[in-house]
């Protein structure tokens, strides 16, 4: 006997001696559980004289199903009564409490009379004065005490479910260690360990139907791939109630036919509804074929199967998104160790365009670019959409790079066409600026794996960015590398020429910065002006879709035409067009009659006027011989006289960067960036922006 | 993304970087010293994306890469016209 129930003989012997009564427990077959304690005369009496008759009453009595679960009176006779109470235990075990006999009050003459009658040598006197009474005072009290005995007992009986949780214990370990395997072998191991059901098996969504996918158990293998819809039989039942339910004896029930179809003939069955962690949602179910019924501890172990496997589930989908995210990880290092030696811009364009499709898998990607020197949008493309492409690709060039910068910037869309495409559209962004979009079509509608793709996307879209950053400075500094090649090469063979270019050079670097125009198209016009000697289709050779070359050509035309078109022209060609034609005639009697009333030439008149003087300074300089240096803005900077922050500070102001914009940069404070920036104002004695840019470009042009 | 993406990434960076490449997949399993049968479905895979195109003959097939499509200069209103 074990622990628990030595106590529960313990609590009966105590109750007992406390009310006169004999208590005993029954089965739920009404087996005597546990022999009667305490010292009751009329029990003792009547199970002396009637022993098969009380032991066929009480057992009957267990049997039925009382409508009443509280502790009630039962008159075991005619006014005997005996005190009872039904318990359940948590692993569905069922015992009846009996605590006997008592009579009603003022029925001690009666009852003995009638037991007279039927047992006239027992001393009734004796026996029946021992017997407690019940009236209505007392009578709550008993129940009482019945209903704290019977909660003590149910605990200890409780207490005698170590198996169980050994079992269900067994389960999650074993479903815990499994967290590399799939369900089928979570089943399999139940089924090959447990010996309770006969197959057991899992169905999942399929498209609109649900299929059994695991299944498990002699002969169920003819079930694998069945299908069934939400509501159909069984299985498609507790798919809309969403609870376990259980069926005995199905063999006759017309729902069975589905199993039957496949020659499988089980005679009970249970279903558990699971959800996935994704909200996908599945059935479990299992049962016998040789037994019509479920025990209550079978049906404790289906569900404690169903909440393992809906465990095993997480535990899988957790450790398979782990194993997941560290392939990304690997990926991502991948792609960024390639991009990182990526030697030139096309290359880093076209790993963007190949690995963003080969990452979803579509059939379509492509790249725009808006080329931040003069504007244009380039478009790199791989596959086609449903949707027309070219005007796929204008539209959303139009909307990211028409739109107002200030918004939207770096968020990420799914565009979707009316022709069924869905596109992921991240930002590539550089300094807050949007420098392209990559867009790659997907099919997948699952909304947890596109959120998953999107995240990859973002990031493949941030390392793209930096490096089309990296390899377009690579790039910049090797086209200034390229100019400068160009106009020291007119040195060589007309001197004259080059000094002009020169001139023209400052001159215009100096009359730029009058007129606002924004840093990447001053260096455009002094680019422009360096190599003016050469024809702007031989540049337009060189610096293909370089700004410089527009301003060239423009600017020829309205020098050749006599300013003709020059409202319509760029403010780069008038400026290239004024200074070319003041270098070349020395004076600004060239400027046709017509335009002079303009806002450009006005301002270049002033600016000639004011600064007549120093046109001392533009004479060729005497050591043209001495060997020059390439001279980029960064190392003008680092010649005046700043601090390092200061130099980083005045990079930034020539990079168009305003206060606060710097301040984000640098992670410093808009207060600290505007001490800095009234410190490079005092330094460089300049007034503002425009002139301490202007410094800087004519520092860089004299020692070039 | 599929188990298979570092490798695909390998083939995709090895037919960029030799854009002219025209190579066969016992070949193409040599320069990346991966095995032949874990190369072919990757190949099956970059062309169906358009990334490889495939050419000679069924029995005999070979691989070059197909570079995307450029449009230098997209015509995006006004776009054209701004500094």
């Amino acid at each position: 006997m074990n622990q628990s129930f030595t106590l529960i003989e313990e609590l009966q012997s105590i109750y007992a001696a406390n009310y006169g009564v004999a208590i005993w427990i029954t089965d739920e077959n009404g087996e005597m559980l546990l022999e009667p304690k305490g010292d009751n005369s009329l029990y003792s009496m009547l199970l002396r004289q009637e022993h098969d008759k009380m032991h066929a009453i009480l057992k009957k009595s267990s049997q039925k199903e009382w409508s009443i679960h509280l502790p009630f009176f039962f008159d075991i006779l005619p006014g005997i009564y005996t005190l009872t109470s039904s318990i359940l235990t948590e692993n569905g075990g069922k015992y009846q409490i009996w605590a006997g006999m008592m009579m009603e009050d003022q029925s001690q003459e009666l009852l003995k009379k009638q037991l007279e009658a039927n047992y006239p040598t027992e001393n009734l006197d004796a026996i029946l004065i021992n017997t407690p009474v019940l009236n209505a005072s007392n009578k709550q009290m008993w129940i009482d005490w019945m209903e704290k005995f019977s909660r003590i007992a149910t605990h200890l009986f409780s207490e005698d479910q170590h198996s169980f949780y050994q079992t269900q214990n067994e389960l999650f370990k074993k479903a815990v260690q499994a967290r590399h395997q799939p369900a089928k072998q979570v089943l399999m191991h139940f089924k090959e360990e447990y010996h309770e059901f006969d197959f057991i098996g899992m169905a999942k969504k399929q498209k609109d139907k649900y299929q059994i996918s695991e299944i498990a158990g002699e002969g169920a293998q003819t079930l694998e791939g069945a299908e069934f819809f939400p509501g159909e039989g069984f299985l498609g039942r507790v798919l809309l109630t969403d609870e376990f339910e259980y069926w005995e004896g199905i063999d006759k029930d017309p729902r069975s036919v589905f199993f039957q179809q496949f020659d499988f003939h089980p005679l009970s069955l249970f279903c558990a509804p699971m959800k996935q962690e994704d909200g996908t949602r599945y059935v479990l179910f299992g049962g016998n074929l040789r037994q019509s019924d479920f025990s209550v501890k079978q049906l404790k172990l289906a569900k404690a199967l169903a909440i393992t496997a809906e465990t095993h589930s997480l535990i899988y989908t957790l450790q398979t998104n782990v194993d997941h995210q560290l392939h990304r990880l690997s990926a991502l290092i991948e792609v960024s160790k390639l991009m990182a030696n990526a030697s030139d811009m096309k290359k880093v364009i076209y790993m963007l365009v190949d690995i963003g499709l080969s990452l979803i898998g579509g059939s379509f990607s492509c790249l725009l670019l808006k080329d931040s020197h003069n504007g244009k949008v380039k478009l790199i493309s791989r596959g086609k959409l449903k949707m027309d492409t070219a005007e796929y690709a204008k539209n959303t060039a139009g909307r990211y790079f028409m739109e107002s910068g200030e918004t939207k910037r770096n968020e990420t869309r799914i565009f979707s066409s009316e022709q069924g495409d869905h596109v992921f559209e991240c930002v590539i962004s550089s300094r807050e600026k949007i420098q392209g979009v990559l867009c790659i079509a997907t099919e997948i509608e699952k909304e947890a794996l596109m959120e998953e793709q999107l995240k990859f996307l973002e990031t493949l879209a941030v390392i793209g960015g930096i490096s089309l950053q990296l390899t377009d400075k690579d790039e910049t500094e090797a086209e200034d590398r390229q100019v400068h090649a160009l106009y020291r090469a007119v040195q060589h063979f007309n001197q004259d020429a080059y000094s002009r270019a020169e001139e023209a050079a400052e001159l215009a670097a100096n009359f730029v910065v009058k007129l606002g125009i924004n840093a990447p198209l001053i260096k455009e016009i002094i680019h422009a002006c360096r190599l003016s000697y050469y024809s702007p289709d031989f540049i337009g050779e060189m610096f293909p879709d370089k700004k410089m070359v527009s301003v060239m050509k423009e600017g020829k035309n309205l020098i050749e035409n006599n300013a003709s078109g020059w409202v319509e022209a760029s403010v780069g060609a008038q400026v290239y067009a004024l200074v070319m034609q003041y270098i070349l005639k020395g004076s600004l009697e060239a400027i046709p009659q017509a335009i002079r009333n303009t806002e450009t030439v006005i301002e270049f008149t002033k600016f000639i006027d004011e600064n007549n003087v120093m046109e001392q300074e533009f004479q060729l300089s005497e050591d043209v011989e001495e060997e020059q240096k390439l001279q980029t803005i960064s190392s003008t900077i680092k010649e005046m006289n700043l601090s390092p922050r200061e130099q980083e500070v005045l990079d930034l102001v020539i990079q168009g960067l305003n206060n606060k914009e710097i301040a984000q940069e640098l992670y410093i404070s808009g207060h600290t960036v505007k001490n800095h920036v009234t410190k490079i104002f005092q330094k460089l004695e300049v007034p503002d922006r425009a002139h301490a840019i202007s410094k800087v470009y004519q520092l860089k042009y004299k020692s070039s | 993304m599929t188990e298979t993406f570092p490798l695909q990434m390998e083939c995709t960076m090895l037919f960029q970087s030799n854009p002219y490449m025209i190579e066969t997949p016992e070949g193409i399993s040599v320069r990346l010293g991966r095995k032949v049968e874990d190369i072919l479905p990757v190949i099956d895979q970059l062309c169906n994306q358009g990334i490889l195109q495939r050419l000679g003959d069924e029995l005999t097939p070979l691989y070059r890469y197909q570079e995307p499509v450029i449009i230098t200069n997209l015509d995006i209103q006004g776009e054209a016209e701004r500094a």
